[in-house]
């Protein structure tokens, strides 16, 4: 029992790190103001491109590179929509999502389930001098690892520096911002491309790290999941570190009680991370808690000339 | 040798650099709409310069032009005598242009220090925050105020909030400042404290502009002025000195000059109290304040007025009268009984309501104009209940409340986001003033309206009174208070002072009630 719940616990980093990497790159995009709900199809695209890579016998990292730049061009495309040609954001998304599924599909035909050497913890632990339930939560693999530096440093930038100033000032009041001399447009696509790239390696995280192969569907709603966390981490990429570890340990159970040969319904452990989803979403419905952080000019394409 | 200047042109060149800015017939259109067509202006270093005129007259679209929010389709821009074009509100900031807007261009969410470096860090240059400080602190200490920079700009006061406006656009290194009407939401103190600024900042060598349509801003604070009327400029910067109130509403208005609204004719009758508010309590709003124990009432056929800065409770007791907002305590009686608790209830029972926000609370923006007049009364308040409404009830509707009120440049069938604000008022107007109504509440009723269309708007509250209804007029304008109402009080942190005459009260003491009741 105290084994798997080692093991257990020594792999919920793993876990949590795509909702982690997805969660920051859409904080990114919705503090300055866009609403992207194609991160599902960024993922997906940056998950097939890297394993077919990888297939190809490019090398992990030339596959990891040709993912991001995959799923960047998913965003640009997403981006270029909802910026600087102001199509409705939640259309422009739910475009950006069905492309990214079907072209993923499309190019991974005929290429599932082989697998790749992909990106594995360095064998032996590094943490051997400690007890063995941290050393197992230590010794990860370095993109695991990439994750929540990776989620710090976005808060920093976005709290802490000019540049997210201008990122927040942005989201919060584009007409202001621009009268401020802040290139609106610049702003949003920058952090959509930003956003993009944080998404496209959450995406090559799955493949990579997580299944070592590319199966159609794979991402398997973490990508909606991430939407609905950037709420719940009330636009804080710190807070999304708490949340992706919540979500991440309740998906680690799956295939520890797997193993365990314990007699639990299959489909009821595979819905719970929409369940955990769908109950947070109530609760914060009720407190009405999260409304107050979100960016106010969020989802409101901006032009000056026009007349409001 | 060859490049001295002959006297002439010295003297010429002389002329041209006192100009701090020339706009030659500058045009402007926002689809086939012409909003300047073929405007003028020019404004001299050292002086305050008031831009004088109606709503849509195109004052504002003239100088968000010089401040690089909207480009020319045509025309001349000088600045400091040179030709200019400015694409960006960035390019024309470089030029030394910086403009106050009517609605303040903050970031809400941040503070007084973040929108101050967002604003001003490149330009002035600063790299730390304790750079910005001392900036902000020296410019405070001539300017004569001091803000606190950690505040939260959503929270601070409206005349706080144009401080810091001002000092943002000093910061970042303007010489020619554009006020867009900035005496429209303060008190009478902070008003005349705000135009002693403008003042002080013109004489310090800046060009302060004055978009206005209070012909006191223009006689009292402005060395000269330029009245522009549709599009056009009809006074090319005469001085100040010399004009009287009644020339300059000429050239505002064209043709007959307005003359001032006048006093109630005959005798006033009051019938009984109709609306009593007891000990009313209500939560705030977001970012609003709490009220505390309100006490009045409204005497049938009385004008009832509630004076005081926005943002102190108003918003708060209007949502609690009209059944929107929950009270934590008191009552609200209607003819000595209790209101119904729902808004649908209370209509029925004659409350009607103008809201502030006319366009987002009140009208449908993008629904025509019969929809617009023919569903309220579908849902009580005018007692047409029907199950079936055909287009030609609705257009029957629709085109007694067009002529009767004359909403102008009205279809129909036509959106109602596309009136303008005088005419969605009308229409307002028209949608609330139906049979069956008791109390009327009007909340800031003409804000942001020209001078005929708050004439037609204050004609109709006064007639509403004289047919007996009880009205209860909340506005941030003090003179309209003092000229429609027959009894006033102010309302400040929630609380509401007591109600006196109006022929008793003392403008000055109004003022100082509005700022000073914690």
């Amino acid at each position: 029992m105290m084994e798997l719940f080692t093991a257990w616990v020594g792999s919920i980093p793993a876990f949590a790190a795509p909702f982690l990497l997805a969660t920051a790159g859409l904080i990114i995009n919705e503090r300055a103001g866009v609403m992207n709900l194609g991160a599902e199809g960024v993922m997906a695209m940056a998950a097939v491109t890297s394993v077919l890579m990888e297939m190809a016998g490019h090398g992990t990292a030339l596959a990891l590179l040709s993912g991001i730049g995959a799923g960047l061009g998913l965003a640009a495309i997403f981006g270029i929509m909802a910026v600087f040609l102001r199509v409705d954001q939640v259309l422009a998304g739910l475009v950006a999502f069905a492309l990214g599924i079907g072209v993923s599909g499309f190019l991974g035909d005929g290429s599932e389930n082989q697998t790749v050497n992909g990106i594995s913890p360095p064998p032996g632990s590094d943490f051997a001098f400690l007890p063995k339930l941290l050393a197992g939560v230590l010794d990860q693999d370095w993109l695991t690892w990439f994750a929540f530096f990776a989620a710090i440093a976005v808060w920093f930038i976005i709290e802490r520096t000019d540049l997210g100033l201008r990122l927040r000032a942005v989201g919060e009041d584009a007409p202001a911002a621009d009268a401020a001399g802040v290139n609106v447009a610049l702003y949003r696509f920058g952090a959509v491309l930003a956003g993009g790239v944080l998404c496209a390696i959450a995406g090559a995280h799955l493949s990579l790290v997580g299944a070592h192969i590319w199966v159609d569907g794979m991402v398997a709603g973490r990508g909606w999941i991430a939407v609905a966390m950037v709420t719940l981490s009330r636009w804080n990429a710190l807070r999304a570190i708490a949340a992706a570890l919540l979500f991440g340990a309740i998906q680690a159970l799956v295939p520890q009680l797997l193993s365990s040969g314990m007699n639990v319904p299959v489909y009821f452990i595979q819905m719970s991370p929409y369940l955990a989803t769908l109950a947070y979403l109530l609760i914060a419905g009720l407190f009405a808690k999260g409304a107050d952080a979100q960016p106010a000019d969020l989802g409101r394409p901006y032009l000056r000339e026009e007349r409001r | 040798m060859e490049y001295e200047l002959s006297r002439i042109q010295r003297e010429r060149f002389d002329e041209i650099s006192k100009l701090a800015v020339r706009l030659a017939e500058v045009e402007k259109s926002f689809g086939p709409r012409p909003a300047l067509a073929g405007a003028n202006f020019s404004l001299e270093w050292g002086e305050v310069h008031a831009l004088l005129g109606e709503n849509g007259a195109g004052k504002s679209t003239l100088m968000n032009v010089l401040a690089g929010f909207y480009t020319a389709d045509a025309g001349i821009l000088e600045v400091d005598g040179e030709a200019a074009r400015f694409e960006t509100p960035a390019a024309a900031a470089d030029a030394g242009i910086g403009m106050v807007h009517q609605h303040f261009k903050l970031v809400g969410p941040l503070s007084v220090l973040e929108n101050l470096r967002l604003a001003c860090a490149r330009r002035a240059g600063w790299r730390s925050k304790a750079e910005a400080l001392r900036a902000m602190e020296t410019l405070g200490k001539e300017l004569g105020f001091r803000l606190d920079p950690s505040a939260r700009v959503d929270e601070m006061a409206v005349s706080d909030q144009q401080k810091l406006e001002i000092m943002k656009v000093l910061l970042a290194g303007a010489r020619i400042l554009v006020l867009d009407e900035p005496t429209a939401v303060l008190t009478e103190q902070e008003a005349q404290s705000a135009l002693g600024l403008a003042r002080s900042l013109a004489r310090s060598g800046r060009a302060v502009v004055l978009i206005t349509h209070k012909l006191r801003d223009v006689l009292g604070f402005s060395d000269r002025v330029t009245v522009m009327r549709a599009g056009r400029t009809i006074i090319d910067g005469a001085a100040s000195e010399g004009m009287t109130a009644a020339s300059l509403s000429e050239a505002m208005v064209g043709g007959a000059p307005v003359t001032e609204l006048p006093p109630p004719s005959g005798s006033r009758h009051f019938k009984p109290e109709m609306l009593r508010v007891k000990a009313l309590c209500a939560p705030a709003s977001a970012h609003g304040v709490a009220l505390a124990k309100i006490d009045f009432s409204v005497q049938g056929g009385e004008i009832f007025g509630i004076a005081g800065i926005g943002g102190n409770g108003q918003a708060e007791l209007v949502e609690a009268l009209i059944g929107v907002r929950a009270l934590t305590s008191g009552a609200v009686l209607f003819d000595g009984v209790d209101m119904p608790p729902s808004p649908e209830a209370r209509r029925e029972r004659g409350l009607r309501y103008i809201p502030a926000d006319r366009m987002g609370m009140g009208l449908f923006g993008e629904l025509p104009l019969n929809v617009n007049i023919s569903l309220p009364r579908l849902l009580g308040g005018g007692a047409e209940k029907k199950w079936l409404v055909t287009k030609s009830w609705m257009n029957g509707l629709a085109r007694d409340a067009i002529s009767q009120f004359e909403v102008a440049g009205a279809q129909v069938d036509l959106p109602a986001r596309l009136l303008s604000g005088g005419n969605a008022q009308k229409l307002m107007l028209a949608r609330e003033f139906t049979g069956g109504m008791e109390i009327l509440i009007a909340h800031s009723p003409t804000r942001g309206l020209d001078i005929r269309a708050v004439q037609a708007v204050q004609t109709r509250l006064r007639a509403a009174a004289a047919s007996g209804c009880a009205v209860l007029l909340i506005s941030e304008d003090l003179d309209e208070i003092m000229q429609l109402s027959d009894r006033v009080a102010v309302m400040s942190h929630g609380r509401m002072s007591p109600a006196e005459n109006v022929a008793a009260v003392d403008r000055a003491r109004i003022g100082r009630l509005m700022l000073e009741m914690h």
